[in-house]
């Protein structure tokens, strides 16, 4: 293990379906300046900024012209990754590492409430000679992802439910709202057998920064969650080439990111779930679960896996996975919230992934100790 | 800079109005497949891959990246994309940087392509990246965008429109010594000057055209490239700076920038300078490509480098200076952005020139004895810059 960054200062905005009181650039600006306050910075000492951006998603043809002013960027570097979320933080890694950067902001967003019609902007993914007028898109790949998995390994019937029901309660937790707010009317028809509505994401608006500092610019006001690991994939495009029960890009990242270290020496998880079942799959290729056991993290206890309840009721779409990364950062930090772990855990794992049925993957590890050893 | 960085690849094909025979992923593997036989290696040597694309609309594909994946042997890899707009060729460039200077690879490859041409209506999608409530309602597009910038450059420094016609002769004439640009045919003031007015004082003649085609790039630490039979070029020194993207906070009294200059391009350039070691860049450098697709953008961009005073760079240009032959820094001898611009890989294209040029690779359009080299992108409403300094050698740059 060794320490490749810090994070100082997290923010997101609170959740909401829908955000009509402020404009994205609004909610950009909360994020942004919240999580300057969080690390007791100003904008002034930045000297970088990453956007992560989805150009489809927002209607926007380089949608980072219009989220640069209020992310931080005027004046300033700016890199913007449009390949994922948690891309942005892996590559603010980077340029600390490389010696060009000493505090960057990062920041991610997704508000679909803008777009008239997200589902027809995630078929746009899809390329236009096969897959496209197959129709293919997000769920669809989920779907086919799930059927691969249940066609090949018996699951308990009601594995799904569980996974789900842990997760409501646990994001209600998180963000304040009512027992049962996430227990509303969801339809039980298949969206994308073996998939009902309830087996996936539920879209949000959301916004959030995240201020990322080499180790030695962390100062003692400051409560860091050391970055011990970063590594990230990418599976082929080409769906039907794929053993969807493998995915291959997470265990490659994961085996970057952890290095010698077992996936059981983490006291937190926060990982993407593209669908109830396709987070069986995700455990079993993160080394928690065996082939075809996946179902059983419904039951685990250690360790902590979504504490936040992940991104199944709370999706803002692009951002997914750059929240996973914020929320075990805040772990270890002591700053969940509600649903903060005591006493704080020592270590934890942030998973983000992208794409059709997990194309892509990246893996953070955190620690609340920094190791000097292999410092770069 | 903490771990030098070398360029040891870079492919590029010829560029032309548009494709019928290869899909976009067919397209992005014929620039791939160029820089790996330039660097010597194959795919499998690659350690992870950069993505350069722009708006998504152009290829009108979301996430169009994804799609490419097997074409640039990404698969079981890191793999990432950056979109900066125009500069996200150069970006892209510089993210391969820090892969390498991370001291986490030690291979790299940047691979894109563009088919802008084929969106049919380029300007109508770009006019998309303004506000949908302000300024997307005037309407502007990337045209109209730097034509105003013209009109303040021409009022502020009194160039003219046979100036700007200057920057298009300099370049064709280049571009037509160049295999892989998009025009290449050469031109004359008067050809420019008859050419019908698009958004004064920008006539046809004025402006790039939309081109495809792909392009790549290897780059490599400084151990790999020992192992390597073939010049590199060093990643010297990289800058990036951002302005805002309202075009109204450009003009009048509480400008935060003025858009008839390139003021953040100019801070972008001097951080690639200061870690160059570049002071005087008149002397400095020998050759520069740099991101301008329109004749009246090249003018300021010039300053921007301090390869010219501010509002003197027309003058110098009637002259005779930065062209072929003429003594002091060469200009855009690939015949530019203004003579090709492919969007997603036009400024990976700029420091693949440099990359050639300052290892004697440029053929009929090298630059004698050119040994360092500045490259430099725009994206976004000219709000996005970018900027690196490459040189043969890891000495001090005298």
């Amino acid at each position: 293990m060794s320490t490749l960054s810090a994070v100082v200062g997290a923010f997101q905005t609170p959740y909401s379906p829908c955000v009509n009181q402020q404009s994205l650039e609004e909610m950009i600006f909360a994020a942004t300046t919240g999580a300057l306050n969080d690390a007791g910075l100003t904008i002034d000492a930045i000297d970088a900024v990453v956007l992560s951006v989805s150009d489809q998603a927002s209607g926007r043809i380089i949608e980072s012209m219009v989220t640069n002013g209020p992310s931080g960027g005027v004046d300033r570097d700016v890199t913007t990754l449009a390949s994922s979320s948690e891309h942005a933080l892996c590559y603010a890694n980077l340029r600390i590492l490389a010696g060009q950067s000493q505090r960057i902001l990062v920041v991610a967003w997704g508000k679909p409430s803008e777009g008239v019609d997200p589902t027809h902007a995630e078929i746009l993914a899809a390329e236009p000679f096969l897959l496209r007028p197959l129709g293919m898109r997000a769920v669809v790949a989920a779907g086919l992802q799930a059927s691969q998995y249940i066609s090949r390994y018996p699951i308990e019937p009601n594995a799904g439910t569980q996974l789900r029901e842990s997760r409501a309660r646990a994001s209600e937790r998180a963000y304040g709202l009512p027992e049962g707010y996430f227990d509303d009317e969801t339809s039980k028809d298949f969206i994308a057998w073996p998939l009902t509505e309830a087996d996936l994401p539920r879209r949000c608006d959301l916004a959030a920064a995240v201020v990322l500092v080499h180790p030695d610019a962390v100062t003692p006001d400051q409560t860091p969650a050391w970055v011990t690991g970063i590594g990230w994939a990418t599976d082929g495009y080409e769906i039907a080439d794929r053993d969807l029960c493998e995915l291959t890009s997470l265990r490659t990242a994961t085996a970057t990111a952890l290095g010698d270290r077992s996936i059981e020496d983490f006291d937190v998880i926060e990982m993407t779930e593209i669908s109830t079942i396709g987070s069986f799959i995700a455990a079993e290729a993160l080394g928690l679960e065996t082939a075809g056991n996946g179902s059983r993290i419904v039951s685990r206890t250690a360790p902590a896996l979504n504490p936040s309840g992940g991104n199944l009721m709370i999706n803002p779409g692009n951002a997914g996975g750059f929240m996973r990364m914020l929320q075990a950062a805040q772990q270890i930090r002591g700053k969940a919230g509600p649903v903060q772990i005591h006493p704080t855990p020592g270590t934890a794992v942030g998973v983000g992934s992208h794409g059709f049925a997990a194309q892509g993957s990246a893996v953070m590890t955190f620690s609340a100790t920094r190791d000097n050893r292999n410092e770069v | 800079m903490m771990r030098n960085v070398a360029i040891a690849g870079f492919g590029q094909s010829n560029f032309v109005k548009s494709r019928t025979d290869v899909t976009f992923p067919e397209l992005v593997r014929e620039g791939a497949t160029l820089a790996l036989a330039d660097a010597g290696i194959t795919s499998s040597d690659i350690q992870a891959v950069v993505f350069p694309l722009a708006p998504d609309a152009l290829i009108g594909v979301g996430n169009g990246e994804r799609w490419c994946v097997e074409a640039v042997g990404a698969q079981g890899k890191p793999f990432m994309r950056i979109n900066t707009g125009g500069a996200t060729g150069l970006t892209a460039v510089q993210a391969a940087y820090m892969h390498v200077a991370s001291g986490l690879f030690d291979v790299v490859l940047v691979a894109g392509a563009d088919r802008v041409s084929e969106s049919k209506s380029a300007q109508s999608i770009l006019n998309k990246m303004w506000d949908t409530g302000y300024e997307r309602l005037y309407p502007l597009n990337t045209i109209t965008m730097l034509a105003l910038s013209a009109q303040r450059y021409n009022d502020k420094y009194g160039a003219t429109e046979e100036d700007m016609a200057r920057v298009t002769v300099k370049n064709r004439a280049h571009a037509s010594l160049n295999p892989h640009a998009h025009l290449r045919a050469p031109i004359t003031v008067d050809d420019v000057m008859a050419t019908r007015m698009i958004s004064w004082p920008l006539k046809l003649a004025d402006l790039c055209p939309s081109s495809t085609g792909a392009a790549s790039m290897v780059l490599v630490s400084e151990e790999y490239a020992k192992r390597l039979d073939r010049p590199v070029a060093w990643v010297r020194g990289i800058g990036q700076c951002a302005e805002t993207i309202w075009m109204g906070d450009r003009v009048g009294p509480k400008a935060l920038q003025d858009h008839g200059d390139a003021e953040s391009l100019a801070t972008a350039i001097e951080r690639s300078y200061v870690q160059a070691g570049i002071t005087d860049p008149r002397e400095q450098i020998d050759v520069a490509e740099i991101y301008a697709p329109f004749s009246s953008t090249e003018l300021h961009v010039i300053e921007a480098a301090r390869l010219a005073p501010l509002g003197e760079s027309f003058a110098r240009i009637a002259e005779g200076e930065f062209s072929l032959g003429s003594p002091g820094t060469i200009i855009n001898p690939s015949g530019g952005t203004l003579c090709t611009n492919p969007i997603a890989v036009t400024g990976l294209v700029r420091a693949g020139e440099v990359f050639l040029q300052v290892t004697g690779c440029a053929e009929a359009r090298q630059v004698a004895g050119a040994s360092v080299g500045l490259a430099t992108a725009i994206g976004g409403d000219h709000q996005f810059y970018a900027s690196m300094v490459l040189a043969n050698h890891l000495e001090e740059i005298s």
